[in-house]
Formats: structure tokens, C-alpha cells, sequence
């Protein structure tokens, strides 16, 4: 199960990798839009988590991109964002999002939450 | 200087210069006769050319000097 | 004379081209351009003389007498006019890149190809046969000058024998040289308009000495001339407009002239190689002188060589030539020879140049994105495709005029092809014109006008010069089609003129005008050509907006818009231009590169228009893009919407006064509150996000840390060190909101009282002397004599010394750091700058960062960050004691930050001086 981790916060980034690998996942690592994409194309992961204020592309388009291709188009995507606006909330399902959770969030629930998404994802 | 009078400057030089060229002025001037040596319409076309060419630097250097900012109409 | 001689000076001539243009491009990329000048500019107009001027003026003025001068008054009447007319087309062109005539029309006409495609046939119908004649004066010209007695010289011969064959392919070689080195037809060919101009001037000595040798060594100046002249009654008729040229003819050809500006290469020159609008400014005065004093001497040496040549079988065409050579002037005759094959190889360079862009712009490449197959055939070499479309078609053509020249030409007189050229281009004049005055004017109406203008074009000019020639039966002309007198092509309707020029001219303008006004008048526009005429017509409006326009909103993603650019601008090219949009709309631009801006579709799919036309521009851009209707007319509607309330408003105004500026300031006022409160949200929001970030890893790692007693030592140590980290960094963001909000509020006084700046800075260099040393950085503190004390806050100054400071410890050069820390005084300004030798702040961020957690993009990526207040701090301090602060750095050049405490006098912003190396500065002045 491949996760990718997409957030420009060196700390959040690492203790979302320290989790995910203590919890067996191939985790990979994007620092922005751009190099998301890239690891997107290359990678193919299941499960994309993503924050969405990053200096180059936000996170509704790397979202928006992971649906409209036909090879990433099933991979599930949570966003993790300190933007908790309604609108913002709605954007990031509208985008395709399978959840969207505001900064700071519980590790517990986003750990229970991946898990999910895991079975999910290998049922379908 | 305004860039509308200008435009319309130009105009009225060209339209101006264009009736001195045609009938029916042309053929006032549409005769054998030497004029200082030239036949007077050869003499007469070449003078209209030139005050044209005169009018139009006249007006295009002074506005050069006068104004060099907005170009935009 | 000597065929050799001749033969390698044609070719040695053209040699000279190819370094001149060589030598242009060159200069052209230092910025020392050769071109990039009004003169220059008014020469290469001069492109417009082309061979038939040089050799066919004479013979003109000995069959028809001033006939000949029309040709030249059109554009001379004309030029003034260019100021109002040319220069909206070239600014339409600049803005919507637009490369041709024909794209032009298309552009406007709802960027449709069929205009365009129309266009570049008739282009190509018009320009062959003209290209012909240009090939057949060098022909005549070789023959003359290597003629002796009654032996023909060089005439063209087997093909593979005849020197014009060869100098075609030399021209053809040329011509891709200089004329497809880059995709984009747009970017000027500075090394064809060098050489052009230098033909210019070339043919210009040429004709002068010529016409000088004949007007003052042959005969005594004018007035001997034309006495001697005027004793020949067959000459002295020339003095005057006689039937059956008349008065009629004369109008015809000044106005059929005077829209010469449309013909392939007068645009080109004019419009797309023009380098600045201002140059109009001088061209249009230098371009009419030239063509007068091209023109001096004609009559002279038609008479001249009338007189000296009498009834012998010398062709009146060729008197420039044959009159030196007559009087054994072989070196002037070789200087008039290499003048006139200027011109002949000017024009035929220029037009073929714009001819090519023509065809592969106009007919390769709507086709191939028109063709699903041909599309996917192509698809990785759109480029290639391009440019050998291009090169072809220069082949393709110069073939063509040389096969026309070989096979049909000698038929006709240098004359009458070009003026049956001119009258084709006119027909472009009323779509033309009225695409740039009149919004109505529609796509069904410039077709129809085109069309019908062509049709009977083709019919009163086309077919007359045919049959008069002997290449139709002349029952045609004489009979009129099927036997009806009223079809007859020279006299159409019954229409009796005195000659086929007027008739022609009359007959298609009044199709072409009434066509086109009365489908435009009758008949609706589509959306885009809506869109299109409004951007056309109210140009200077519009384009003072630059590339911002907006002419359509497509939802494209941009990695779809990217490789769309790569394919038809290579990567390079790709990443220029799209940088350079970046810094002209940076503010808005930075964070929204995923989905395509509205702005960015509409600059790529220009982009695109400049290398494969706008039609075929918009049909790629739309296949990458879901277009939402077309949305200029929103645009338009805004625009009017909001003249209409400026319209209301003065009236409101003018009826109450009073009421009106009540109104006003409460609107003011009302805003302004407004505004500020929206500040005060997004601040707060921002703030909210940037407390958000370290809680978050806080709450993380704590987590972590509760969950997992089996966590080794180090990873514990590591967790808990961050969190400490992260909490300082909250501690410090809530701090500095507090300090601005207390700045920006007013709650502040400033303790002022005058102090040395020698103390101030020492003071602020010992706080962080201690990080200095830990990071090895070397650093120069300079204070020049003779400054003042000052009076300052001492603690804020302190505080934005000591950011400055660390701004600058942090970005300098991790491996050899270095900061100078200076104090200037200019008069009573006291400037003090920090520099440093990092990698530097880009030019659009510099004043970017002074603006609250805006934190430049280097930075960004390499953490560990600031809150994005610091500068923002500084700033209001330097303001609220009256100075300026700014930065200033030439990216990779390390970054500088500056300052400009004062005296108590007011001080005036002045620019840093150059600091040592000129490196990164921020500069505050107070």
C-alpha cells in the first residue's frame, strides 16, 4: 500500500512518516504541488495525503489532477489543511477529496481513518 | 500635445494634399508649359509632395519634442 | 561587357546580403541593434520600390508621361495617414500577435480560418506573377548589360545555363536562412529587415547617380532636358495627363497605391518587423521624402534616353541601364545594375518571407489541426512540421514566379502586373479598415466582399491582360462571356471606361463595399467576433491592459496548457515566456499555477497565434481547455455597464453637486471601512493558519509520544526537541502580531531622542555578534565620516537593525558568509544598509516581502522559517519614523537590505548608492 505524504512542514511531514511507516505503509514524500505531481505520475499511490496552501500548485488541483487521470483516478485522497473555512471545506470534497481534515488534527483519527481507506481501496 | 487633434492634423494634411492632386485642380496645371525650365504639372505635383512631406515632419518633430509620455489615445 | 564580371558581381552582391543580414542579427541580440531605429524603419517601408520602380518608372513616363508618379503619390498621400491607421494595426498586431495580412483578417473575423484562407490564395495569386516580374527586370537588367551590339547577352537560355536560375536559388537560400531561424513569426527577422534597408539604400545611390549622370553629364541639368524635350512634339504630349491614361486612371492608381500598406511585404515590413510604434513617428515624413527623391530624375532620363536614343529598338525599360552603358560608363552602369537588382531582390526576400509565414500559418496549419489524423501523425513534431512548411513554401513560390517568369511573363509590361497586384490587395481594404472602425463589421461580410472583389477582380483584370496578351482568345473580351455584350470583362454592365485600371477598381469596390457592409449591416456576429471586433476597434483601450486581456475563460489545467506550449515553442522557449508572464502578473499569479488562470489561457493560445495563427491557435488551446461560452462579452458588457454608470453619475452630479460629494465621501468612507475590515479578516485568518502549522506537529508529536512508550531514546529526544521548537515559534508569532498590531494601530509613541549612528550600529551588531561567529561569517562594518546624529527610537531602530541582521545571517552564504553593515549620509538623509552574499531576493519579491507571512519562495523550501512578520515590523517602524526601507538585489548575487534613518528635516527618497559589489540591499531611510 503506497502512501504519499504531500505537505511543505518539515515537522507535520515527519511525524506523519514516522506513524505511517511504524504502521507498515510505503509512505513517499512531496514537498509541493510540483514535485507531487511528478511522484503522482511515477508512483501511482493509494492513498494521498495532502495539505493545500503550498507556494507553487494548491492541493484542490494536485486533487482535481489525481481524479482526472485514468490510472490515479480511484486513489483516495484526505486533505490536511489549517484552512477551515465552510467554503474551503466544501472546495476540497468538490475536488474529489474521500475526507478533509483541519489542522491540528488527531494522528489517532487520520491513523484510523487511512486504515480504512486501506481495506477500502484493496477491496475495490 | 493632444494625440485626437494630431490624428485629425494628419488627416486634414493627407485629404488636403489628396484634393490639390486630383482632378479637378490637376487640371489647372495640365499644360506643355515650362515652368522655371520644368513642365508646370511635373513643377506643381513635386511642390505639393514636398510641402506635404514638410507639414507632416513639422507637426510629427514638434510634437516629438514637445510631449514624449502617453502614447495611448 | 563581360558576362563573368557581371555574373560575380550578382552573386558577390548577394554574398554582401548574407553579411549584412549576418551582421545585423548579431548586433540585434546585444542590444546595440542596427535595426531598432526610426531611419532604418523608414528604409526597409522603402522595399515598396521595388524593380518595376527602378526600371519600369522609365518606361512608364516614355509611354504614358507622369502616369508613373501615381504610384508614389498613393503611398505619399497615405503616410500621414499611417500615423492614425498603421499604427492601430501594429498595435493590434503587438497585442494579439498576429503575424500576416491574412491572419490578420482572420484574427478580427471571429478567428476563423476561412477569411485567412482566402487571403493567403489571393496573396499567392497576386505575388506570384509579381515575383515573376522581379526575376524578369534582373533577367532584362543581365541582358542589357552584357549585350553586345546586336548579339543578345545573357538572355535566359537552357535553364540550367541561365544565371537567373541561379541567383532564384541563391535568393531561396537566403530566405531560409533569414527568414525561418525561429518558430515564432512574430519575433522580428532583424537580419532581413538589415539587409533590406541596406538595398534601400543601395538602390537609392544607385538611381541618383544614374539620374545625376544623365540630368548633368549627358545633358546640362534639368532645364535643358526638358527644352530639348519640348521641341519634340512625340515628347512634349508627356508633359500633361492626356487620354487615354487620363485623369480617371490617375485617381484609380493613387488610391489603388495608397492601399499598397496591404500587400504581403509593405506589411511585413511595416507591420510585423516594426520594433517600436514610435518609429512610425519619423517614418512617416522619411518614407514619403524617399520616395520623392527616388523619383526625381525619372522624367530626366525617360527624355534623356528619348532624345539619345530616338527610334532605335532600345526598350524604354531598360534606359537607366542602357544610357551609361551607351556613353561607356561601365562602373556606373554596374552601380545601377547592382541597384536595380537590389530592388528586385529586396522585394522578392521580403514578400517571400511574409508569403511563407502566409501558407504555413494560414493553409498548412489549419489544416493539420483541423485533421484528427493528421494532428496524431504530427504530434510530437509540430514544430518541425512549421518550419518545413515554411521553408517548402519559400521554395515552392520562388519556383513558381520563376516557372511564371519563364513561361508567361515576357508577355506582359513591369506596369501592368504590378498595378493588377495592387488592385488584388486592395480588395483587402474594406474588411481591413472596417475591422479596425467599425465593430459591425462580420466575418459573412468581409467573406463576401472579399470574394465578390476577387471574383471580378479576376474578371475585368485577370482575363483582359490574358486575352491582350494572346494567352485567351480575345472574343472574350471583345464578345463578353456567352456572347453577352453586357458581360463583356472590360466593360461590365455597359460601363464604358477609358481603361481596364478604373473599370476594374469601380466594379470590385463597389461589390466588395456593398457586400460587406450589408451582410455585416444585415447579418449577425458570433460571440468571438464580437469579442474580437471590440479588442480591434477600442485597441488603445484595451491594450493598456498589456497581455491581461482576457478574450476567452477556458477551465485548462496547466500542465495541459505546458505541453501545449512545448510542442509548438520547445521547452526553453516554454519556460521563458512563462516566466516572464509570472513577473508581469506576479501579485495575483504565485499561488494559482494548478488550474490555469483565466489570463494565462488567453496569453498561451496569443503565444500560439504567434507561431501557427490565431485561428489555428484558438481550435489547440480549445482542445486542451472546456470552454465556458465565450466570455468576452462579459467583458465587454462590464465595460459597458460601467460607462454607463459614469455617464449617470455626471448627471447626478450635475444636478446635485452637493448631495453628490455628501454621497461620495459616506461611499468613501463606507469603503474604506469596508476594506480595512476585510484586512483585519484575511489577517486574522492568515494568523489563524500560522498558528494552526506548529500545533499541528505539536500535537503530532505528542501523540506520538504518549502512544509509543517503546520509542528509543534518541527518537524521543528528537520528538521532544521539535516540539520545544515549535512552541518557541508560536511564542515568537504571537509576540510580533501583538508588536505590529500595536504599531498599526497608533497605541504607539516613539521615544525619540538623537543619537550617533556609530553607537546604534555597533549596539545591533553586538546582539548577534555571538551567531556570527558560531556560523564563521565575516563581517564589515562601515561608517563613513560626517554623519549627524539622529533622532530615533532607539529600541524599534535597535529591533530592525537586529532582524535585518538575522535576515541576513540566515540567507548568507552557508559556506563563505559575509555582511557589510554600512552608514551613509546623502545631505541630510543617512542611509544604512545590510548586505549580504547570499543567493538574493528575485526582482518581484523585493517588495513582496515587506508584506505580512509573505516569505520569499527560496525560502519556503528551506526551513527553518520566520513567522513572515519581521520585515513587515521593520517596515512600519522605518515608517513611522518617516524613512524608507526597500530591497534591492540582483538574484544570485547575495541580498542587501538598506535603511535610512534621518535628521529631523524632511527627507527625500533617493536610490541607495551602489553598494560593494553590488550586491542584495534593503534599504530604510528615515
Amino acid at each position: 500500500m503506497k502512501i504519499l505524504i504531500v505537505d511543505d512542514e518539515p515537522n507535520i511531514v515527519m511525524s506523519l512518516e514516522f506513524l505511517l511507516r511504524k504502521h507498515g505503509y510505503e509512505v513517499f514524500i512531496a514537498r509541493n504541488g510540483t514535485e507531487a505531481m511528478e511522484t503522482i505520475r511515477r508512483e501511482k499511490p493509494h492513498i494521498i495525503l495532502l495539505d493545500v496552501m503550498m507556494p507553487d500548485v494548491d492541493g484542490y488541483d494536485v486533487c482535481r489532477y489525481v481524479k482526472s487521470m485514468p490510472e490515479t483516478s480511484l486513489a483516495k485522497v484526505i486533505f490536511l489543511s489549517a484552512r477551515g473555512r465552510e467554503t474551503d471545506i466544501r472546495k476540497g470534497y468538490e475536488a474529489g477529496a474521500s475526507l478533509y481534515l483541519t489542522k491540528p488534527f488527531s494522528t489517532r483519527v487520520l491513523m484510523e481513518k487511512v486504515k480504512e481507506l486501506a481495506v477500502a481501496s484493496q477491496a475495490g | 500635445m493632444n494625440q485626437r487633434l494630431k490624428a485629425q492634423q494628419l488627416l486634414v494634411i493627407s485629404l488636403l494634399a489628396g484634393m490639390l492632386l486630383i482632378y479637378p485642380v490637376l487640371s489647372i496645371v495640365n499644360t506643355p508649359r515650362l515652368v522655371g525650365g520644368i513642365p508646370a504639372l511635373y513643377a506643381y505635383v513635386f511642390c505639393v509632395w514636398v510641402v506635404l512631406i514638410a507639414l507632416t515632419a513639422w507637426l510629427m518633430e514638434r510634437y516629438y519634442r514637445k510631449a514624449s509620455g502617453n502614447e495611448n489615445e | 561587357m563581360n558576362s563573368g564580371v557581371v555574373i560575380g558581381l550578382s552573386f558577390g552582391y548577394l554574398a554582401l546580403l548574407f553579411a549584412v543580414a549576418y551582421l545585423t542579427e548579431r548586433r540585434a541580440r546585444t542590444a546595440r541593434s542596427l535595426v531598432n531605429n526610426p531611419y532604418v524603419y523608414a528604409l526597409s517601408l522603402s522595399v515598396y520600390c521595388s524593380a518595376w520602380t527602378y526600371y519600369g518608372s522609365v518606361g512608364g513616363a516614355v509611354t504614358n508621361g507622369m502616369e508613373y508618379l501615381a504610384v508614389y503619390i498613393g503611398p505619399a498621400l497615405m503616410a500621414p495617414v499611417f500615423w492614425i491607421v498603421l499604427r492601430k494595426i501594429i498595435r493590434i498586431c503587438k497585442v494579439q500577435r498576429i503575424t500576416s495580412i491574412a491572419d490578420f483578417v482572420s484574427s478580427r473575423y471571429g478567428k476563423s480560418s476561412l477569411p485567412g484562407v482566402m487571403v493567403t490564395v489571393f496573396c499567392l495569386l497576386e505575388a506570384v506573377p509579381y515575383l515573376a516580374l522581379q526575376l524578369k527586370a534582373i533577367a532584362s537588367s543581365l541582358d542589357t548589360l552584357t549585350r553586345v551590339g546586336s548579339e543578345p547577352g545573357l538572355y535566359p537560355g537552357f535553364i540550367l545555363r541561365d544565371t537567373t536560375f541561379y541567383l532564384t536559388l541563391g535568393l531561396a537560400f537566403f530566405v531560409i536562412l533569414f527568414g525561418t531561424r525561429r518558430v515564432e513569426a512574430t519575433e522580428q527577422h532583424e537580419g532581413m529587415v538589415g539587409a533590406v534597408a541596406f538595398e534601400s539604400l543601395v538602390k537609392l545611390v544607385a538611381f541618383l547617380a544614374a539620374g545625376g549622370f544623365v540630368t548633368y553629364g549627358i545633358f546640362n541639368g534639368f532645364g535643358d532636358i526638358f527644352s530639348q524635350a519640348a521641341r519634340v512634339p512625340r515628347l512634349e504630349q508627356l508633359f500633361v495627363v492626356r487620354e487615354p491614361f487620363g485623369f480617371a486612371n490617375w485617381t484609380a492608381t493613387i488610391f489603388l497605391s495608397a492601399m499598397a500598406v496591404l500587400l504581403p511585404r509593405q506589411f511585413q515590413v511595416a507591420v510585423v518587423e516594426n520594433l517600436n510604434e514610435k518609429h512610425l513617428s519619423k517614418a512617416i515624413w522619411l518614407f514619403p521624402l524617399y520616395l520623392l527623391v527616388i523619383n526625381l530624375f525619372v522624367l530626366p532620363v525617360a527624355f534623356g534616353g528619348k532624345l539619345v536614343f530616338g527610334t532605335s529598338p532600345v526598350d524604354a525599360d531598360t534606359y537607366v541601364l542602357a544610357l551609361p552603358m551607351h556613353f561607356g560608363q561601365h562602373l556606373l552602369a554596374l552601380l545601377v545594375y547592382t541597384g536595380g537588382f537590389s530592388a528586385a531582390t529586396g522585394m522578392i526576400i521580403v514578400t517571400v518571407i511574409a508569403l511563407s509565414t502566409i501558407t504555413s500559418t494560414n493553409l498548412v496549419m489549419p489544416l493539420v489541426v483541423k485533421s484528427a489524423w493528421l494532428k496524431r501523425r504530427f504530434a510530437d513534431n509540430f514544430v518541425g512540421v512549421l518550419i518545413y512548411s515554411c521553408r517548402v513554401s519559400m521554395v515552392v513560390i520562388l519556383l513558381l514566379a520563376y516557372a511564371y517568369f519563364r513561361g508567361v511573363a515576357r508577355h506582359y509590361s513591369l506596369l501592368s502586373t504590378g498595378l493588377v497586384a495592387f488592385a488584388a490587395v486592395a480588395q483587402f481594404a474594406p474588411a481591413v479598415l472596417g475591422g479596425i472602425f467599425w465593430k459591425r463589421g462580420s466575418r459573412n461580410g468581409a467573406v463576401a466582399g472579399i470574394l465578390a472583389g476577387f471574383v471580378i477582380w479576376l474578371y475585368t483584370l485577370v482575363i483582359p491582360s490574358a486575352a491582350g496578351a494572346g494567352l485567351l482568345p480575345a472574343r472574350l473580351t471583345e464578345e463578353g462571356l456567352f456572347g453577352l455584350p453586357w458581360l463583356r470583362p472590360v466593360a461590365l454592365f455597359g460601363l464604358e471606361t477609358s481603361d481596364y485600371i478604373p473599370h476594374a477598381l469601380f466594379w470590385s469596390m463597389f461589390f466588395n463595399v456593398s457586400l460587406y457592409v450589408g451582410f455585416s449591416l444585415f447579418g449577425g456576429q458570433s460571440n468571438l467576433e464580437r469579442g474580437q471586433a471590440e479588442i480591434f476597434v477600442d485597441v488603445f483601450r484595451y491594450s493598456k491592459a498589456g497581455e491581461n486581456t482576457i478574450t476567452g475563460r477556458g477551465t485548462a489545467y496547466m500542465p495541459d496548457i505546458r505541453s501545449l506550449l512545448v510542442q509548438f515553442l520547445g521547452e526553453k522557449r516554454t519556460a521563458q515566456a512563462l516566466q516572464s508572464f509570472y513577473l508581469n502578473n506576479a501579485s495575483v499569479e504565485v499561488r494559482t499555477q494548478g488550474r490555469a488562470d483565466a489570463r494565462l489561457v488567453s496569453y498561451a493560445e496569443k503565444l500560439l497565434a504567434g507561431v501557427i495563427g490565431a485561428a489555428s491557435a484558438r481550435i489547440m488551446v480549445a482542445s486542451v481547455s472546456k470552454e465556458e461560452e465565450i466570455r468576452i462579452e462579459e467583458v465587454v458588457d462590464i465595460l459597458k455597464e460601467s460607462q454607463q454608470w459614469i455617464r449617470l453619475n455626471k448627471e447626478m452630479r450635475r444636478k446635485s453637486a452637493e448631495l453628490q460629494r455628501a454621497t461620495g465621501e459616506l461611499q468613501r468612507a463606507n469603503h474604506k471601512l469596508r476594506e480595512a475590515d476585510a484586512q483585519k479578516d484575511e489577517f486574522l485568518y492568515t494568523v489563524t493558519h500560522e498558528i494552526r502549522t506548529p500545533i499541528t506537529s505539536i500535537r503530532a508529536m505528542s501523540e506520538i509520544l504518549y502512544d509509543n512508550p517503546g520509542l528509543s531514546e534518541t527518537e524521543r529526544q528528537h520528538f521532544l526537541d521539535t516540539i520545544i521548537k515549535e512552541t518557541e515559534r508560536m511564542t515568537r508569532l504571537i509576540t510580533q502580531v501583538l508588536d505590529l498590531e500595536k504599531y498599526e494601530s497608533g497605541r504607539y509613541q516613539l521615544k525619540t531622542r538623537r543619537q550617533a549612528v556609530d553607537l546604534l550600529l555597533s549596539e545591533a551588531v553586538a546582539a548577534v555578534k555571538q551567531l556570527i561567529k558560531e556560523r564563521n561569517i565575516a563581517l564589515e562594518v562601515r561608517i563613513f565620516p560626517g554623519i549627524p546624529e539622529i533622532a530615533l527610537d532607539h529600541d524599534r531602530m535597535i529591533q530592525v537593525l537586529i532582524n535585518l541582521l538575522s535576515n541576513a545571517i540566515k540567507f548568507c552564504d552557508a559556506a563563505n558568509g559575509h555582511i557589510t553593515v554600512q552608514a551613509v549620509c546623502h545631505g541630510e538623509v543617512v542611509q544604512l544598509t545590510v548586505a549580504d552574499n547570499g543567493m538574493g531576493i528575485a526582482a518581484e519579491e523585493q517588495t513582496l516581502i515587506f508584506d505580512k507571512f509573505y516569505q520569499a519562495q527560496q525560502q519556503r523550501r528551506d526551513k527553518p522559517l520566520g513567522s513572515g512578520l519581521g520585515l513587515a515590523i521593520s517596515k512600519k517602524i522605518v515608517q513611522m519614523h518617516g524613512g524608507n526601507i526597500w530591497a534591492e538585489s540582483a538574484p544570485n548575487q547575495g541580498g542587501q537590505f538598506s535603511h535610512y534613518p534621518a535628521g529631523n528635516t524632511p527627507f527625500a527618497e533617493r536610490g541607495p548608492p551602489n553598494s560593494p559589489g553590488g550586491r542584495n540591499l534593503l534599504s530604510v531611510e528615515t
